[in-house]
């Protein structure tokens, strides 16, 4: 069958070929520097697509790019793209065990990642898939990135993909601690990049600053979302000294900067700021948890022209809401309004919908919701449910939300036992068993206890042996080890036993 | 203050503050604890805390940089340069 070539314009990949081709010699991204124009990445994309092809991926192909934010990651999700694979990006200090677990369930026909990553890894997981290294020694049985796109073809792969077709998968933690695959289409990208663009206002020449992984949605769609309107994304490794990226917001005139609360936290301890000059910046956005009022208005002193926008989203369907920023210190702890071109409502657990201040679970609907998770229907089907409109499905985000009586949406708790810490989700059970590991521990529980700065803090209860030597550090370190560093419980209390109902189950809402 | 307690007392802060996240005693003193995790955001406040509290400077904000805290080497230097008052 012939296929309409305008069906690209349609598809996620398609803004870079636009600006490429109306503003070649603008820089869409800037890595220290390093400037990156729009005709040059998306020469790279095509160079990528072509590589991968060469590769033998077809349309469908998973492509895991396990890479920190960097030019590769970019120019290799928009190769993917390109490619018609579905690609995921996923950092190196995600721990081996995660990594293997993925690419075990997305069984990627190409893993990109650095030669460390790769000697972690197990024979078994990188059996089947063409491993390609970014940097390092060529090793047995893999290619380098540099000989890899030196030997690509001339001949770009035909292109088959159309707007509803899944585009990327985005991992996530499931309620065991197993990743979970989010799968977003063309049209979840496109129109998130589109709704996001237009209530954050993007004009033509916006300079976004990004420290937040690409790995995460959050990340991932300050490049979509600047790149929508053809800005400039200026990269960061990441966010450890809050000094430094403000004096890069202010050398970078950049007009907009996203954040999460420990970050700004660092910002507002900042002794004094009259020394960086912020008045290019235009915006500021916070998600994955309420900033304390306090460290809002200490925000807006520091810098009084910048709007500063509060949201909520989730993989699931990227963004749900943002508070407009003349709402802000109005009802600072309020996560505002439903996105653009979305419909969410409260549902009570009879299935009727919440009036003002009555809490239930908050349901989306909209063509930002996920095509479900990756060869998951179980999963999938308790997510998306069939909602008012015949043969479409809504979402169930599994969180508890209450409006106000203006229609103001609040985040209130999670409706399953997930802990959500500094907006991202931790499994208790996940945490419990990398403490239990550890010699000496009878049993342990993990709960997520209120905490100024991270909104939840996570708190693991432990029984331990008479006359053991553990500590607290030792399951900090346990968990580090074997989860992830936004597990590590921040406070870790010894019992002599944990509470108990008549029928034996651990009552968590005691340890609180 | 010598210089070799002003480097055993950051040694032994770093180890038992961040030891969850990889820090040790024996350490080396030029390991990039950025680069490699071991302090994050939150974590370089807390150094800068036990830097003001212990060895009698004030770090400015834009003292506040990998060239002084990345790594323990260079908070040693940091501190004493801070204390015979060159920085």
């Amino acid at each position: 069958m012939i296929r309409d070539p305008r069906t690209d314009t349609f598809l996620a990949d398609h803004k870079l070929r636009v600006h490429a081709a109306t503003r070649p010699e603008h820089p869409a991204l800037v890595i220290g520097k390093r400037r990156v124009t729009y005709g040059e990445l998306d020469a790279a994309a095509d160079q990528w697509a072509r590589m991968l092809h060469g590769l033998g991926v077809v349309g469908g192909d998973r492509v895991v790019l396990a890479l920190d934010n960097g030019y590769d990651a970019v120019a290799g999700f928009y190769g993917s793209l390109r490619a018609d694979a579905i690609p995921s990006i996923v950092g190196t200090s995600s721990r081996v065990k995660r990594l293997e677990r993925i690419a075990a369930l997305a069984a990627p026909r190409v893993l990109v990642t650095t030669a460390k990553v790769a000697q972690g890894l197990s024979p078994e997981a990188t059996a089947g898939l063409r491993l390609v290294l970014v940097d390092g020694d060529p090793v047995a049985g893999a290619t380098t990135l540099a000989a890899a796109l030196a030997e690509t073809g001339a001949s770009a792969p035909r292109r088959c993909s159309i707007e509803p077709d899944v585009a990327m998968i985005s991992w996530t933690t499931g309620s065991t601690g197993d990743p979970k695959g989010v799968m977003l289409t063309h049209q979840n990208l496109r129109n998130s990049a589109a709704a996001i663009a237009s209530y954050l206002e993007h004009g033509g020449d916006e300079v976004v600053l990004c420290v937040l992984p690409l790995s995460h949605t959050y990340g991932l769609f300050q490049l979509l979302v600047t790149h929508w309107t053809g800005g400039t994304l200026v990269l960061e490794a990441g966010f450890a000294l809050a000094f430094p990226i403000l004096k890069r917001l202010e050398e970078t005139e950049a007009t907009g900067f996203a954040g999460v609360p420990t970050m700004f936290a660092s910002i507002v301890a900042l002794k004094r700021t009259e020394h960086v000059d912020l008045s290019r910046l235009r915006y500021l956005t916070n998600a994955g948890y309420a900033l304390p009022a306090a460290h809002l208005i200490r925000l807006q002193e520091l810098c009084p022209r910048t709007r500063i926008y509060a949201m909520y989203g989730q993989t699931e369907c990227t963004r749900v809401c943002y508070l407009p920023p003349d709402q802000v210190l109005v009802r600072p702890s309020s996560v505002g309004i439903s996105m653009p071109n979305q419909e969410v409502w409260i549902e009570k657990e009879d299935g009727s919908r919440a009036a003002p201040r009555e809490v239930g679970e908050l349901v989306v609907r909209g063509p930002n919701v996920m095509k479900g998770y990756w060869r998951d229907p179980g999963a999938t089907s308790r997510a998306l449910r069939p909602g008012p409109v015949l043969g479409e499905v809504v979402l169930h985000t599994g969180d508890l939300f209450r409006t106000d009586d203006e229609g103001y949406l609040y985040f209130v708790a999670r409706a399953d036992d997930i802990i959500k810490t500094r907006g991202e989700k931790v499994a208790p059970r996940e945490v419990e068993e990398a403490i239990c590991v550890l010699p000496d521990v009878v049993e342990t529980a993990v709960v997520g206890v209120a905490d100024p700065i991270h909104g939840v803090a996570v708190k693991a209860v432990v029984v331990t042996r008479r006359g053991s030597k553990v500590t607290a550090d030792d399951i900090k370190r346990a968990v580090f080890l074997e989860v992830n560093e936004i597990a590590v419980p921040r406070v870790v209390e010894f019992v002599e036993e944990l509470p108990r109902s008549a029928g034996g189950k651990v009552l968590k809402g005691e340890l609180v | 203050m010598a210089g070799a307690n002003i480097e055993s007392r950051i040694h032994d802060f770093v180890a038992t503050s961040f030891g969850f996240r990889g820090a040790s005693a024996d350490m080396d003193g030029n390991l990039d604890l950025l680069a490699h995790g071991i302090l994050d955001s939150t974590g370089v406040l807390e150094v800068v805390a036990f830097l003001e509290d212990n060895f009698d400077v004030n770090v400015d904000d834009e003292e506040m940089v990998p060239e002084n805290l990345a790594t323990m080497s260079r908070m040693v230097a940091f501190v004493q340069r801070k204390q015979s008052g060159a920085g």
